[in-house]
């Protein structure tokens, strides 16, 4: 019994160990973010592009003060209210990347909203995104009527009218606007994320995009973080064929932000 | 009801044949140039985007203008590069350098999710084959001795023109290579390291031409060029070649698997190549795909091709 206990606890220190080792964490717009350790994240807003390009703009600014402003404000709020990550790893299959898109949804919806910031719907849901949490019968309310736009089944999802542009030809006679269509497959509903800090919500789907008999795979990945009064929204997007590499990467990145 | 049952057969025969002529009808073709047809498998489509008969006779209006247009930028290009880069005098290209082109998009599924691959295919005629043949044997003769060291090897030391069976048997004799690990790491540093300096050196001789730009335009464009260039990088895991014996004969197939890097953030691909000799040129296949469906389009190709391994020589 006693040779049992002792297994048992060396057991969860090798897991404990394990777990400490095989995982860093890495500074995102809400808050740190725990991936795997042979797995590189590198931010847009910390690159030498970054810095170049701002010094450049601040020794030769344009004519427009308008167009001088805004683009003081996208690098004052690069990096810290919305940023994109690049995911690097590798398995036996081969090179793996996956991009991460975090952006503060509360200072999108203030500059988005303008003149409609004293509709009460909205100042109702700012006051839930600066307290961090939505009580449980906006919850059901909302997950219900968004979950029911999520389809259960694999769905071709048409994107515009080919029928529209049928007299649009090229010389050849094909069609120059293409039917665009994407198919949700193994969609995920957006449920409520367990033993978070923050409350979160996530949901992913394989998305097939064709343009005409082109394709192009993906896989998101997008989990909604309500931490007080910097809400994020993070959208993973990867290729199809890295999705099982990135699932689980991706679920426990979103589930250990703090 | 013995009629009925008969119906019933019937019905359920047409069926069966129907649903079994679908899944055979599945694969596609695709056009290798120089007759060279293969087939995918029945699980994969193959989607055309662009293709340039290698056959005149087969070509459409458009197609013959493409061809046209290709081939006078690539005996252009080609041209400029003799001028700037050749040591020693040679005549220029003349004649067609391409007979034909392919663009397909292969499309395929399986447990790791979907796969995508653009299969580019480029049929290399024999004039401009030969025409090479000549000019590094026009550039062994002319070079001083002292630098004739230099160049380590020149295709007109084992052929003086091109022929299917000269090709082919140089194949044979051809040793396989992989380089991975700390040889490629060593490789890829040598090249990177001189990398920003190609990169600026060819734009400087772009930025030459160009007449349009105020000195100070100049200047401004290429410190941003300038810098860009040394945010680039190339990476590689594996970078492989081995001859082999394919259903159009003896051919030589490649692999290179990396990254393009740019300031941290990289683009991750496979390359898969074929280069199959005709009696009228050489058909190059490439095949370039995401990283992660390598063995899955590898397979695909050896199915195609139906590859076997050549032992090699030398």
């Amino acid at each position: 019994m006693k040779s049992l206990k002792v297994l048992a606890c060396a057991a969860c220190l090798v897991g404990t160990v394990s777990g400490v080792g095989f995982a860093k964490d890495v500074q995102t717009i809400a808050g740190s973010m725990v991936v795997p350790n042979n797995v590189t994240v590198v931010s847009a807003s910390k690159t030498n592009t970054r810095d170049f390009v701002e010094k450049q703009l601040n020794e030769e600014p344009t004519k427009s003060s308008m167009a001088n402003m805004m683009v003081k404000e996208f690098f004052q709020n690069f990096g810290t209210t919305f940023d994109v990550y690049q995911l690097q790893g590798a398995d036996k299959t081969g090179q793996k990347d996956a991009y991460v898109v975090a952006v503060d949804v509360k200072q999108i919806a203030q500059r988005v909203a303008k003149d409609k910031t004293n509709d009460p719907m909205f100042v109702a849901a700012m006051a839930a995104l600066d307290k961090g949490q939505i009580d449980p019968v906006t919850e059901q309310l909302v997950l219900g009527a968004v979950n029911k736009k999520i389809p259960t089944t694999t769905t071709v999802v048409p994107l515009n009218d080919p029928k529209r542009y049928a007299n649009l030809k090229t010389r050849s006679g094909e069609l120059l606007i293409k039917p665009r269509t994407i198919t949700v497959e193994n969609a995920e509903q957006v449920h409520p994320v367990a033993g978070t800090k923050y409350q979160t919500y996530a949901a992913s789907s394989r998305l097939l995009y064709a343009d005409g008999d082109g394709q192009t795979p993906l896989y998101a990945n997008a989990a909604f973080v309500l931490k007080p009064g910097k809400p994020v929204l993070y959208v993973g997007v990867t290729t199809d064929v890295q999705r099982d590499y990135f699932k689980t990467i991706f679920d426990n990145a979103f589930k250990s932000i703090k | 009801m013995r009629a009925l049952n008969k119906k019933m057969m019937t019905l359920a025969c047409a069926t069966c044949l129907t649903i079994g002529m679908g899944v055979v009808a599945c694969a596609d073709t695709v056009d290798l140039g120089y007759g060279l047809y293969g087939s995918t498998s029945p699980t994969v489509k193959a989607v055309e985007v662009m293709r340039v008969p290698t056959d005149a006779k087969l070509r459409n209006n458009e197609q013959s203008q493409i061809i046209s247009v290709a081939n006078k930028a690539a005996v252009d290009a080609v041209n400029a590069s003799l001028k700037l880069q050749a040591p020693a005098q040679i005549e220029p290209m003349k004649g067609d350098v391409l007979d034909g082109f392919s663009v397909y998009q292969l499309q395929g599924t399986d447990k790791q999710g979907h796969h995508v691959g653009q299969l580019v295919v480029v049929d290399y005629s024999k004039n401009a084959i030969d025409q090479v043949i000549g000019m590094n044997k026009t550039i062994l003769e002319k070079v001083p001795d002292a630098k004739k060291t230099a160049i380590k090897s020149s295709i007109s030391k084992y052929v003086d023109s091109y022929s299917k069976e000269k090709a082919q048997q140089q194949l044979q004799g051809l040793k396989s290579n992989t380089i991975e690990g700390a040889k490629l790491a060593k490789d890829l540093k040598t090249i990177n390291d001189k990398l920003p300096a190609q990169i600026m050196g060819a734009f400087d001789k772009m930025l030459a031409t160009d007449k349009n730009l105020s000195p100070k335009s100049k200047e401004e464009f290429r410190s941003y060029v300038d810098f860009m260039a040394k945010q680039v990088s190339l990476d590689a895991t594996h970078v492989a070649y081995k001859p082999v014996q394919t259903r159009y004969g003896t051919a030589v197939t490649g692999d290179l698997r990396g990254s393009l890097k740019y300031d941290g953030f990289r683009n991750t691909y496979s390359l898969i190549g074929y280069a199959v000799p005709t009696d009228k040129g050489v058909a190059l296949q490439l095949l370039l795909s995401d990283d992660s469906s390598h063995d899955y389009w590898a397979n695909e190709l050896n199915h195609m091709y139906q590859t076997q391994s050549l032992k090699g020589g030398k």
